[in-house]
C-alpha cells in the first residue's frame, strides 16, 4: 500500500509537467465537446483521435484520451439534463429529473450538481483505482499462456453485458471478431491466412479503421435520418447550486459512488446497471419517493456521481486484466496495444511509471472538468445550437483522417467505409457491435495463450484446469456471465420502464 | 414479428456459415505445416470456423423472434445517405488522385449540400474553409503525411 502511495505521488509529479496538464485539460474539453455534439460519441472520437495522437508521446497521448473518455461523460449529462437526450442508457435517469429541473428553470443547478457529484465520484473512483488496481496486478508474475488465455475467455462473459438480449448473436459477433483479427500472416507460421491472394489483406484489418467503420459512420448515417436539429433551450438559471442543494446531494453522492465504483469493479458490468441502480435506491430513501420524475435534484446527483465512479473503476479491470467495460474503454484498450502497451497483469510491473502518471492525471484532469465546466456550460449550450448539415461533413472528414493515419494506407479507408455501411445495418437490426470489436482486439493474444499453453502441454487441454489461477478464473467466468444476464434483465426491464420504449442496453 | 424467409437473422446465419466454410478451408490447408493438432496457425481458424457453422445454421434454421420494429428513412432522407455514402467512396479515391485538401473541398460541397440543403454558395464556402482548416491542423500542424495528388 506504501508503494503505491509512492508511485502514486511519482504519477502526481509526472502528471502535472505542463505538456501533461495541457494533455488531460485538452482530453477533458475534447470529451465534454464530443458528449455535448450529437453524432460522435466517445467511442468514435477516440478511435478517430488515436492515430492524431501518434506525434505525442504514449503517457501524453493516453492522457488525452482517457480524458476524452471522462469528459464525454460530463458532456453527456449536459445534453441529458437540458435537451432529454440521454447519449446513452446510462443517461436515461439522468434525464428523469434533471429534464424537469431544466424545465422550471432549474437547469443551471442540476448541471452544477451534476457537474460536482461527477467530479467528487471520479476523483473518489481514482482513489479507489489507486488502491485496488495493484492488488490485482500483485498476481502478475503467476501468469503464464494458461492464465492469460483464461483470461481472454472471462474477458468474453462481458459480452453477455455488451450483447443484451441477444447472446447467441452476441457470440457469433465476437467469433466473427476473431476471424477479422487472424486475417493477415500467421504468428507460428508467417504464412498469409483468409487474405485469398490480396497484398493488402496481408497486413491485416488494423482495428481503428474497424473501430471507426463500426461505430462513427453509422453514428452519422444515424442523424442524418433522424434529422438531427439544433435545439435551443430554456433560461438555465445559475450555474452555482444553492447550500441547500449541497446538503440534500452529499449522501445520493455518496451512494452513488459506492454503487458505481464496486459495479464497474466487476469487468464488463455496464455503467447503465449501475446508474439505474442508483436511481432506484435514492427513490427508496426518499421520504418523498412520489416526487422522482418531477425534478428532484437527488435524482440528478445519485446516478451522476454513479455513472462517474463506474467509468473511473472500469480502468481497474481495463488495466489489471485487459477487459474493457464499455465500448469507449474497448477503444482505449486498442489505443493502449497500438503504443505497446499490453493492458493486463503484468503492466503495472513493467510500466509502472506509465500506469501511476495516467491515473493521477485523471485525478487532476477530474478537478479540471470541473473548473472548465462550470463557468463553461453557457458556451457548451450554444454548441448544441451548432447545425448538424456543418457538423455531420465534418465528422466524415475526421473518420477518413483518422482512418487513413492509421497506417497512412487507403486500404484502411476503404475499410472504414465498408466497415460503415455493413455497420448502420448491424445497429438498425440491434446486433451488437461490441463483441466484434472487442474480439478483433484481443483475438492475437488470445491466439498466442493457446498456441503456447498447447505447446506447454503437449496439446492437452487439462493444463486450463490444474493450474489453480486459470482454474478459478474459469470458475469466475461462469459466475460473472450468470450475475451478468440476471443484472441485464432488470436493467432493461427497468429502462424500458423510465424511457417508455425498447432501450437497447447492449449497446452502452 | 414472425420472422420472414429473408430476414436479418437469417441472412447473418448465412453469411457466418460462409465465414465458416472459409475458416475451416483455411485450417485444412495450413494443417500439414503445423507442429502438432493442437498448436499452430489453424487451430483457433478451425475452432471459430466450425462454432460459426453451427452458430449460423442455428440462426437460419430458427431465427429469433423480433421484438422491435425497424424503421428505414423516408425515401428524400434515404436518397441522401446513399449520396453520402458514394460520395465517401469518392472521397476515398480522389484522395490519391488530387490529394487531401483539393478532395475535401470538392467532396465537402456535396456533403453540405447532402447533409444540410443549404444553397450551392454556402456548400462552396463551408467546403472551401473546412478544407483549410483541416488542412491547416492535421496536415501543417500534426505532420500527418496524406497523399500529395496530381497538384503536387
Amino acid at each position: 500500500m506504501l508503494e503505491s502511495f509512492t508511485m502514486l505521488m511519482q504519477g502526481f509529479a509526472t502528471a502535472a509537467s505542463p505538456m501533461n496538464l495541457l494533455m488531460a485539460a485538452l482530453g477533458a474539453l475534447v470529451g465534454t465537446l464530443v458528449g455535448v455534439l450529437p453524432g460522435l460519441g466517445a467511442a468514435s472520437a477516440i478511435a478517430i483521435l488515436i492515430p492524431v495522437t501518434s506525434v505525442l508521446e504514449p503517457t501524453q497521448a493516453i492522457i488525452m484520451l482517457a480524458g476524452i473518455y471522462y469528459g464525454a461523460q460530463y458532456g453527456g449529462s449536459t445534453t441529458a439534463i437540458l435537451l432529454n437526450i440521454p447519449g446513452e442508457t446510462a443517461s436515461i435517469p439522468t434525464c428523469l429529473d434533471g429534464y424537469p429541473m431544466a424545465k422550471k428553470g432549474r437547469g443551471g443547478p442540476a448541471l452544477g450538481i451534476s457537474a460536482i457529484a461527477s467530479c467528487l465520484a471520479g476523483m473518489l473512483g481514482v482513489v479507489g483505482l489507486a488502491f485496488f488496481a495493484p492488488i490485482f496486478a500483485e498476481y502478475a508474475l503467476k501468469f503464464g499462456p494458461p492464465e492469460y488465455f483464461a483470461l481472454m475467455i472471462f474477458s468474453l462473459s462481458i459480452i453477455v453485458n455488451f450483447s443484451g438480449e441477444y447472446i447467441l448473436k452476441g457470440f457469433m459477433m465476437g467469433i466473427l471478431g476473431y476471424v477479422i483479427s487472424m486475417v493477415g500472416v500467421g504468428i507460428t507460421s508467417g504464412l498469409p491466412r483468409l487474405t485469398f491472394g490480396s497484398v493488402a489483406m496481408t497486413r491485416g484489418f488494423d482495428s481503428i479503421p474497424v473501430i471507426i467503420g463500426l461505430f462513427a459512420l453509422p453514428e452519422v448515417f444515424k442523424g442524418m435520418e433522424e434529422k438531427t436539429v439544433a435545439i435551443s433551450s430554456e433560461k438555465i438559471g445559475s450555474i452555482y447550486p444553492s447550500i441547500q442543494d449541497i446538503k440534500t446531494s452529499f449522501w445520493p453522492i455518496i451512494r452513488g459512488w459506492a454503487i458505481g465504483f464496486f459495479l464497474g469493479l466487476l469487468p464488463g458490468c455496464s455503467p447503465a446497471v449501475s446508474t439505474f441502480m442508483s436511481y432506484d435506491v435514492e427513490k427508496k430513501c426518499s421520504k418523498t419517493p412520489e416526487l422522482f420524475g418531477t425534478g428532484m435534484i437527488e435524482g440528478v446527483a445519485g446516478p451522476e456521481a454513479a455513472n462517474n465512479a463506474n467509468s473511473q473503476a472500469g480502468f481497474i479491470p481495463l488495466l489489471s486484466f485487459g477487459i474493457p467495460a464499455s465500448p469507449a474503454l474497448a477503444v482505449l484498450l486498442a489505443g493502449l496495444m497500438i503504443y505497446g502497451l499490453q493492458p493486463g497483469p503484468m503492466l503495472f510491473q513493467q510500466q509502472g511509471g506509465f500506469v501511476w502518471t495516467v491515473i493521477a492525471s485523471m485525478f487532476i484532469g477530474n478537478l479540471m472538468l470541473l473548473v472548465l465546466n462550470l463557468p463553461l456550460v453557457g458556451l457548451w449550450v450554444k454548441l448544441t445550437r451548432v447545425p448538424y448539415g456543418i457538423l455531420g461533413p465534418v465528422i466524415l472528414f475526421l473518420c477518413v483522417i483518422g482512418s487513413y493515419s492509421s497506417r497512412n494506407s487507403m486500404f484502411d479507408v476503404y475499410v472504414t467505409v465498408i466497415f460503415g455501411i455493413v455497420g448502420y445495418f448491424l445497429q438498425k437490426y440491434r446486433f451488437p457491435i461490441v463483441p466484434l470489436v472487442l474480439c478483433a482486439i484481443l483475438g492475437p493474444t488470445m491466439e498466442r495463450g493457446f498456441i503456447q499453453s498447447m505447446a506447454m502441454s503437449n496439446d492437452s487441454l487439462l493444463i486450463f484446469f490444474q493450474r489453480p489461477i486459470s482454474c478459478v478464473i474459469f470458475i469466475l467466468t461462469i459466475l460473472l456471465s450468470i450475475f451478468s444476464i440476471k443484472a441485464m434483465r432488470k436493467t432493461k426491464k427497468m429502462a424500458v420502464e423510465a424511457s417508455g420504449e425498447d432501450a437497447d442496453i447492449g449497446s452502452n | 414479428m414472425k420472422p420472414s424467409i429473408l430476414c436479418a437473422d437469417r441472412i447473418f446465419g448465412l453469411f457466418s456459415v460462409i465465414v465458416g466454410i472459409l475458416g475451416i478451408s483455411e485450417c485444412v490447408r495450413l494443417y500439414p505445416i503445423a507442429n502438432s493438432p493442437l498448436s499452430g496457425d489453424h487451430v483457433m481458424l478451425g475452432i471459430t470456423g466450425g462454432v460459426l457453422i453451427i452458430l449460423g445454421l442455428v440462426l437460419i434454421v430458427k431465427p429469433g423472434k423480433r421484438k422491435f420494429t425497424v424503421k428505414f428513412p423516408e425515401r428524400a432522407t434515404a436518397i441522401n445517405m446513399i449520396g453520402a455514402a458514394i460520395l465517401l467512396v469518392i472521397y476515398s479515391v480522389l484522395l490519391e488522385k488530387l490529394g487531401f485538401a483539393a478532395s475535401t473541398a470538392i467532396c465537402g460541397v456535396f456533403l453540405f449540400r447532402l447533409f444540410g440543403g443549404y444553397s450551392w454558395l454556402r456548400c462552396v464556402l463551408a467546403a472551401a474553409i473546412t478544407a483549410v482548416m483541416l488542412h491547416l491542423v492535421f496536415v501543417t500542424g500534426l505532420g500527418m503525411a496524406f497523399p500529395h495528388g496530381i497538384f503536387f
